[in-house]
């Protein structure tokens, strides 16, 4: 979790601990940041959310957190894909065409964004065209979606235990640059057009819809 | 003193704003997504409760024909309940807090049930705020609980269930007889035409020498009971079934509440949580409190289901006697019910 503020050309970025502690670091973050910056939190225009996929709890957290200031403070919200992002944080570093940006899921599945690199850096956000296909997949689909000699570079923050099978596999490339900072240039962007997202009904990006069972066990009837 | 307080810890996404103390609006938004699942899924709940939640709030404000400029302090439930609800409410809570510059009171969702017979809604007299010290009977779908409330708004947990809560008992053998859930309610309604003497479930406890419940037992009961039942005996039988069953949860917890007020020689019995609503279990409470010379307090049904006017009550109720501590907006959610030591 991390948290950025960008007063006129200075930027602050704050970093949370341990995801665990998420919930109870949100809010001191954001103060600290603020402060830093020299701000109040009536001086901020918008506030902008990475919508996910993700953690669906985590999400939430920074969803309900977003909305609790845009609520009081009467400012806009506006969300940016976490994969568009992932995608956008390493599009000037890398050569080639296409740019696949992961999230961990569970068990070996991830959330995958496929984007092309011309596009991330000279069209997106700048049209309501989706610049990054997202979808959701596991390693050996992923593998055979790119197919054999692929030059696609695979960027996004795993855990350790994932690092080297993406790096067998793939053109792998850590996220290193991927923050909150991040959301900043594209929330901008989403902002000057006005591309907002209404607060009565903003909601994470989860992807998945979630499965659960429905009751059939009946005793009569 | 003006509050705004949030409560999403199950499955009822609510707000209500408190004014000097008297309810001015109490948003309850019921999921109906939880109904073909047989009971509540955690995380459709917490989508739900994210989806809904500044719809409520900002409901709850209109209603009260209030600006967010006129609160003084905006409260929520932080536990226990879901987790992943929890923190939805929490977390929208603590950040329009931090932002409107007021303070923040987390509640303790447990705590609010009991002092739930304190939320003053105008349509009642001062004289009818239970009288410290009193016992207090938590009933609900997730909690069975009996305290021993003090005027310092302190309490002493001297009963729970050791198993199931009174609530699931109602609508896990509702689900057994194909009621639908949450089967409470369909049960109290048939068992109006019923008999409740047709047979008798268990009931728990009854001897042992303290104020704890159980309701594990009753389910298994009615689980052999309907097994060699032929199905057409059931339905011809249903009111009666659900009657006995009334008859069973509700009777030992009016027997237990009472012997708990006789034990600690209090004249006050409160009772609160979903399961309050249950029409036989108010009757009878009002039989046995009438005959024991009693004061009986249960919240109006509004008041007794899950909902926010409790939680902006509990807090004014600590802020008035000064027991709200400061935070940082840095409140955690927490999961499970801790007695007080």
């Amino acid at each position: 979790m991390s948290v950025a503020v960008q007063a006129d050309d200075r930027v602050v970025l704050k970093v949370g601990s341990v995801w665990q502690k998420t919930s109870e670091e949100i809010i001191p973050l954001i103060d600290t940041a603020l402060n830093e910056a020299g701000l109040s939190p009536h001086d901020l225009d918008a506030i902008v959310i990475s919508e996910g996929p993700g953690s669906f709890t985590a999400l939430r957290i920074g969803f309900s957190t977003a909305k609790g200031l845009c609520f009081a403070l009467e400012k806009p919200l506006v969300a940016v894909g976490t994969l568009d992002a992932i995608a956008a944080s390493v599009a000037h570093d890398v050569e080639s065409e296409t740019i696949v940006s992961l999230i961990y899921s569970k068990a070996d599945e991830f959330y995958v964004g496929i984007a092309s690199r011309n596009t991330l850096i000279y069209q997106a956000f700048t049209t309501d065209e989706p610049s990054v296909k997202k979808t959701y997949l596991t390693i050996s689909e992923l593998e055979e979606r790119l197919g054999k000699g692929t030059d696609a570079v695979v960027v996004g923050r795993v855990a350790e235990r994932w690092r080297d099978v993406l790096n067998e596999k793939f053109h792998w490339k850590d996220a290193t640059q991927f923050s909150a900072q991040t959301l900043l240039g594209l929330g901008e962007e989403k902002l000057r057009r006005k591309r907002f997202t209404a607060l009565e009904t903003a909601e994470p990006f989860y992807i998945k819809q979630f499965e659960a069972k429905t009751s059939e066990r009946k005793f009569f009837g | 003193m003006n509050i705004l307080a949030l409560e999403t810890s199950c499955d009822e996404t609510s707000a209500a704003v408190l004014k000097h103390g008297k309810v001015a609006s109490n948003i309850i938004s019921s999921q109906l997504a939880h109904q073909a699942f047989g009971g509540v899924v955690p995380e459709i709940a917490s989508r739900e409760h994210e989806r809904l939640v500044v719809s409520v709030a900002a409901a709850a404000l209109s209603e009260a024909n209030i600006r967010k400029s006129e609160l003084d302090f905006i409260a929520a439930t932080s536990g226990p309940g879901l987790i992943g609800a929890v923190l939805v409410g929490l977390n929208f809570a603590q950040s329009l807090a931090f932002a409107l510059k007021k303070p923040f009171v987390p509640v303790n969702h447990i705590e609010a049930h009991i002092f739930s017979t304190f939320v003053d809604d105008g349509t009642h007299e001062p004289a009818r705020i239970p009288a410290f010290p009193f016992v207090s009977l938590t009933v609900s779908g997730g909690h069975t609980m009996l305290a021993l409330v003090q005027d310092d708004l302190t309490y002493r947990v001297v009963g729970r269930t050791i198993d199931d809560a009174a609530g699931e008992a109602f609508d896990k053998t509702g689900k057994m007889l194909g009621l639908g859930y949450p089967a409470g309610p369909l049960m109290d309604k048939l068992a109006k035409q019923g008999n409740a003497k047709f047979h008798r479930f268990p009931q728990a406890l009854l001897s042992e020498d303290n104020f704890n419940f159980s309701f594990s037992g009753l389910k298994t009961s009615v689980q052999t009971f309907l097994r060699d039942k032929p199905e057409p005996f059931v339905q011809a039988h249903l009111a009666d079934i659900c009657a006995s069953i009334q008859d069973a949860i509700t009777s030992v917890l009016v027997t237990k509440t009472l012997a708990a007020a006789k034990c600690f020689k209090v004249n006050t019995v409160s009772v609160a949580g979903g399961v309050s609503a249950n029409s036989e279990l108010r009757r009878k409470f009002q039989v046995a409190c009438a005959a024991k010379n009693l004061a009986l307090h249960i919240p109006r049904p509004i008041f007794s289901t899950d909902n926010a006017a409790m939680i902006a009550t509990l807090a004014h109720l600590k802020l008035q006697r000064g027991l709200a501590s400061p935070n940082d907006y840095n409140v955690g959610a927490f999961a499970v019910f801790t007695p007080p030591s």
